[in-house]
């Protein structure tokens, strides 16, 4: 079966990411908002098919045999112009259009289930910094799809928070105050650059390179902050102040404009992911309908 | 062994070592916590466990067992044969005042250690395993460009900063270019070692003439 792009707004394709070559100088990668992206495949009832991201833009498909697909974000879904179900499973019949159109900033994932794409290393996500993995998606682009099972009906039970206005973070290893109110100046799947009118003491921006993750706070010498995302360089030179949650990560692809920067424990990191798992395994009902084709 | 310990993130623990170069005790530490990951920088490691926690005293307490690799022939070796034949070769000489033949000399003289693979996919950056070495001291004095070049070539071979480096693919770059290999040094299709160095080995280049 042949899925056919129509419309790609900015779309890339993006999974769990690419682990075990950081110290190759390979960046993990993969979904920018894990949790929409986790929750996209557990409405399919699988784990890591690769997804579409939807960044901005209107994106349009049509699939030449039916196809069971699964969305989450924050976004206005239709099929053939009529509006249907965010944060659903559903079967799309062959020839039907699905169009998706983000609300904001925050991305939406689409999964088809059985679609072909070649992996690079491990992964079929496309690393930005890196220009690894799959081009991005273009109008006209055709994707094989397999024939394979999935969940139809799923839908969510907890309604998603697309807007953070908080990211909590670990202080260190470097000793500068990054607390307090920001705003987002400029987001891309290598890092959010902050801003505001207050700034931070001036960090170095010649150190030693040494090993880089993503959610850590560089601040360079301009004293304007940068929080390293998910395609972020393995190593840097600049100043780090602090290293924003696991947890909290996903966030970084959902951040309102003005937003603000709480130090946090690890007690308080430990309690937020246990939290956000338990809340992931939750999330997904299904009435137990296997969609096979 | 001497070092200062701090943690990084909820999971990591950055350590700054006095003395030694990371890569002489990589190794050690991968023994001493297997399930971790660790990552070395210029002189720093970066050791990641599975799960969160304050892991700085952990670190500490392990520092007395840590063991060194000093001797050279415990790491990989290899040869890139380079063609000195780089845009800033000149420069680079006249700012040291030496001839072309001199600089090449130099630079095939020195035994070159990956300290780290960063920056970009397979990206080395080598420091001279004996910094002590006349020919390193020399070389040390050229800083990187003052404005870094849009598009280096592949198999650039370049120096700066008392490193010198090869840009695997075609990136931007500020290091002063020198030369440039065939040889391949990242390949993705290379599902197993996609690298073809490591922190830790050696590399020593050889003047291939035109």
């Amino acid at each position: 079966m042949t899925l056919k792009i129509i419309q790609s707004g900015i779309t890339l394709i993006e999974d769990q990411g690419r682990y075990g070559f950081r110290e190759m100088g390979i960046s993990r990668s993969g979904a920018f908002d894990q949790v929409s992206f986790r929750l996209a495949n557990l409405l399919l009832g699988t784990k890591n098919e690769p997804a579409f991201e939807i960044i901005q833009g209107r994106f349009e498909l049509e699939t030449s045999s039916n196809a069971v697909v699964a969305i989450v974000g924050n976004a206005k879904v239709y099929v053939d112009s009529n509006i249907v179900s965010v944060n659903t499973s559903f079967q799309l019949l062959a020839k039907q259009r699905l169009l998706i159109e983000p609300i904001d900033s925050s991305p939406t994932y689409l999964v088809v289930a059985g679609i072909q794409v070649t992996k690079v290393l491990g992964s079929a996500s496309r690393d930005t910094l890196s220009s690894l993995g799959p081009d991005a998606v273009l109008a006209g682009d055709q994707f094989e799809v397999n024939p394979t099972t999935a969940l139809i009906g799923s839908f969510l039970s907890v309604k998603q928070e697309y807007q953070a206005n908080v990211l909590h973070y670990i202080p260190g290893p470097m000793n500068i105050d990054v607390s307090g109110n920001w705003s987002k100046e400029r987001v891309s799947r290598i890092g959010v650059r902050l801003n505001r009118e207050e700034r931070v003491e001036s960090g170095s921006g010649n150190l030693a390179s040494f090993p880089m993750m993503p959610g850590a706070i560089q601040v360079p010498p301009s004293g304007q902050p940068v929080i390293l995302a998910v395609d972020s360089g393995t190593t840097g030179g600049y100043t780090v102040a602090g290293v924003v949650i696991e947890a909290d990560l996903h966030k970084l692809a959902r951040l309102v404009d003005n937003f603000s920067l709480e130090p946090v424990s690890l007690q308080y990191a430990n309690n937020a992911k246990l939290q956000l798992e338990k809340t992931i395994s939750g999330a997904v009902i299904n009435p137990n309908q296997m969609g096979a084709w | 062994m001497r070092a200062q310990v701090s943690q990084y993130g909820e999971r990591s623990v950055l350590i700054e070592l006095e003395q030694v170069k990371p890569v002489s005790v990589i190794d050690s530490f991968r023994l001493l916590f297997p399930d971790a990951e660790v990552r070395s920088g210029l002189n720093t490691l970066v050791i990641t466990f599975p799960e969160i926690s304050d892991h700085t005293e952990l670190v500490l307490s392990a520092l007395s067992k840590v063991e060194t690799v000093e001797s050279s022939t415990e790491h990989r070796t290899f040869v890139i044969a380079t063609e000195y034949s780089g845009e800033d070769l000149e420069t680079v000489c006249q700012k040291l005042e030496i001839t072309r033949a001199k600089l090449i000399s130099f630079h095939t003289a020195i035994t070159w250690q990956v300290a780290l693979i960063g920056f970009a996919p397979g990206f080395p950056y080598l420091v001279p395993f004996d910094e002590n070495q006349e020919e390193a001291k020399l070389l040390a004095q050229i800083p990187r460009l003052e404005v870094p070049r849009a598009k280096v070539p592949t198999g650039s071979v370049a120096i700066a900063s008392g490193m010198s480096c090869v840009y695997p693919s075609s990136m931007p770059g500020g290091w002063n270019l020198i030369g440039s290999t065939e040889q391949v040094l990242f390949d993705v299709n290379n599902h197993e070692n996609p690298a073809l160095l490591q922190a830790g080995d050696l590399v020593r280049f050889e003047e291939l003439k035109s």
